[in-house]
């Protein structure tokens, strides 16, 4: 009945004019190296961001970077988790997660985001939760855009993703900034 | 009721506080711009945006309705309330059949705009604001003076005597880092044992029944993500045709808000997740017949990004409060007169018309005019205060008129060099409150124009 009434009501009144959808341009690509200026970016968020070498394996890495975690909730192969997933009945426990680590699926060098689809983990919570986030991305992977990257991002059976460029912040007491508000206090992004 | 000269007038008492209010701010739009100089193709995504917008507006009932089945086809429950008393009893009835005593929500302006927190306090529903900001001004009972950062308004002495209050933290110790952590805590345990989760909505996919919410804190989330059951409430006119279109309004609505390039968190939603439920309610709320007036359309095309506000010499020094509705500044200014012309026909009045707002609009509202042509229909259909009323009127006569303009010119310069200060400057003179009049030149511009020309 109210939707009815809504609809009604916008058709007597949206205007007449067709208002042509816009076609999005392909924008320039940024000059420069994009691995570089994403760098920039994420770490102006606080981020810290690390190249792996070819030498270097990610689970020495991980283990260096986070020598004293106790808790790991781990979505790539290279790393295993402490725990099972099975072993939690609900969400909430993962209240004093240490590090969850998650696959990126595309970066964005202009303004330092890093789309992680929720295909790719779960609970959906996990990013949000853990104290510390770590995300690994593929250089390959770094567009220069937005636009870009909503066009590489598989939206297949997707339930659930988001953009992730720093860890979670504030600023309401006075504008000062305070890094580690209600999400996690650090993110480490891995380059390899 | 108070109307804004009144209330503003009252914030300006406080005169250190005002400028420091003025400067944090006027500290937004200044970041602003830093951001948006690094952009060359600003402009560009401002007309695509205008233009994406435009044409939401001319086919917003295909959009909502193309969006609807997409969300149901997604799993989601859609709800269409027709006003603000309809959204609050379908958010409540839902939150019944859960039985659900606890609630956790993140910023939306929409529920502000309903009261929704106060609807559901009465039902007995314990409805915790997440943001920090938010959280602040719902632990001091107010509401939010800024619709981005909603406790602009407080000092963090202020906050500090506040946790303590209510959290216990540390005498003394002020310090916004401590502050945070303490909200933190207090909030995580909120989220812990919340049974649902309620978000507003910055932007909804047409083509393929996402939802996007935008923070920085994480705080929606959380709350979306611990729960089975998640709510999100929105305004009919947040709707985006397609997909791609999500990449010019993420480019612009954080560099226009904050001046970062994008925030911490833009989480897209499209299905409920594994065993939960989610509900979208999209609400009408004065919104269609808004739609209808077409001077004033194009506003609701407004992404709520805060940046009229921060660039507003008015605002920045009359606070949030002075403008006595959920939306305040100049985008406010011209919103709420659609909603009631009797209770808000003040705000119009509440600019200097500059045009700053309109040149940081990243959707090109243009509210400037807007605002003028408020003041216009309000004079017309008789909402002027009785004071202006009379003074536009002797204004008009006398700016119809060369020959009266002349005399009233040569008199004015005149009084004001002879006549006492009691007498210039009283209750009639309201230019001249916090203001010396002009210091008036040797001669009128007739004049030295007639006696030049007779040189000639």
């Amino acid at each position: 009945m109210s939707k009815q009434n809504i609809l009604t009501s916008i058709k007597s009144a949206k205007p007449s004019t067709s208002a042509q959808l816009p076609n999005i341009p392909p924008f320039n690509p940024l000059k420069g190296d994009l691995i570089e200026i994403f760098i920039n970016q994420i770490s102006a968020n606080a981020a810290t961001v690390i190249l792996l070498n070819q030498e270097q394996s990610l689970l020495d890495l991980i283990t260096q970077k986070f020598p004293t975690t106790k808790t790991i909730l781990s979505f790539i192969p290279e790393i295993a988790s402490t725990f099972q997933l099975s072993e939690i009945d609900h969400p909430k426990q993962l209240n004093n997660l240490d590090l969850a680590i998650l696959p990126g699926e595309v970066a964005v060098a202009d303004n330092g985001a890093i789309w992680v689809s929720g295909n790719a983990f779960m609970p959906r919570v996990t990013p949000y939760i853990t104290q510390q986030l770590v995300i690994i991305i593929n250089r390959k992977n770094i567009v220069s855009h937005m636009d870009q990257a909503y066009e590489q991002i598989n939206l297949t059976g997707l339930g659930f993703g988001v953009f992730i460029s720093g860890p979670s912040k504030t600023a309401d007491i006075e504008q000062a900034l305070v890094i580690g508000a209600q999400g996690p206090l650090g993110l480490t992004v891995i380059i390899k | 009721m108070k109307r804004h000269p009144q209330i503003a007038a009252e914030f300006i008492r406080d005169e250190q506080r005002t400028d420091w209010h003025n400067k944090a701010v006027y500290n937004f739009r200044l970041k602003r711009d830093a951001m948006v100089k690094t952009k060359p193709e600003w402009e560009e995504l401002r007309q695509l945006a205008s233009d994406i917008k435009d044409n939401v507006l001319a086919n917003l009932d295909t959009y909502l309705e193309q969006f609807e089945a997409a969300a149901i086809a997604n799993g989601v429950k859609v709800h269409w309330a027709e006003d603000a008393l309809e959204h609050n009893n379908m958010v409540h009835q839902i939150l019944q059949q859960h039985n659900i005593k606890l609630v956790v929500k993140s910023k939306s302006m929409l529920t502000e705009e309903c009261a929704l927190n106060e609807y559901l306090e009465e039902k007995g529903i314990e409805i915790i604001d997440t943001d920090l900001g938010e959280r602040i001004i719902q632990m001091r009972q107010e509401p939010p003076s800024h619709i981005v950062a909603p406790a602009i308004h407080i000092k963090r002495e202020e906050v500090g005597d506040l946790f303590r209050e209510k959290l216990n933290t540390e005498t003394d110790n002020n310090d916004p880092t401590y502050l945070t952590r303490a909200a933190r805590k207090h909030l995580r345990e909120k989220f812990l044992n919340a049974q649902a989760g309620i978000t507003g909505v910055n932007f909804a996919v047409a083509e393929n029944g996402g939802i996007v919410i935008v923070t920085n804190e994480g705080n929606a989330d959380m709350g979306v993500n611990i729960p089975p059951l998640q709510i999100h409430c929105m305004g009919i006119e947040k709707i985006i045709p397609r997909w791609k279109d999500l990449s010019i309004f993420t480019r612009l609505l954080a560099p226009s808000a904050s001046g970062q390039p994008i925030s911490i968190y833009t989480s897209h939603y499209f299905k409920p997740k594994p065993g939960g439920e989610m509900h979208i309610v999209l609400v009408d709320n004065g919104r269609s017949a808004h739609l209808g007036r077409a001077d004033y359309r194009s506003s609701l095309k407004c992404i709520r990004c805060s940046a009229c506000f921060n660039t507003c010499p008015v605002y920045r020094r009359s606070g949030g409060y002075s403008y006595h509705t959920s939306i305040a500044g100049p985008i406010g200014s011209i919103l709420m007169p659609n909603r009631s012309l009797s209770e808000n026909a003040d705000l119009p009045f509440a600019s200097s018309l500059c045009g700053s707002c309109s040149d940081v609009c990243p959707v090109k509202i243009n509210i400037h005019e807007q605002l003028y042509k408020w003041r216009q229909e309000i004079h017309e259909k008789g909402f002027t205060p009785g004071f202006k009323k009379r003074i536009l009127k002797s204004a008009g006569k006398v700016l119809a008129d060369p020959k009266k303009l002349n005399r009233m010119g040569k008199w004015a310069g005149k009084a004001i060099k002879v006549l006492p200060r009691f007498l210039l400057y009283n209750s009639l003179n309201a230019w001249g409150k916090n203001r010396e009049l002009p210091i008036p030149p040797k001669q009128t511009f007739s004049e030295w124009y007639q006696q030049n020309r007779k040189h000639e």
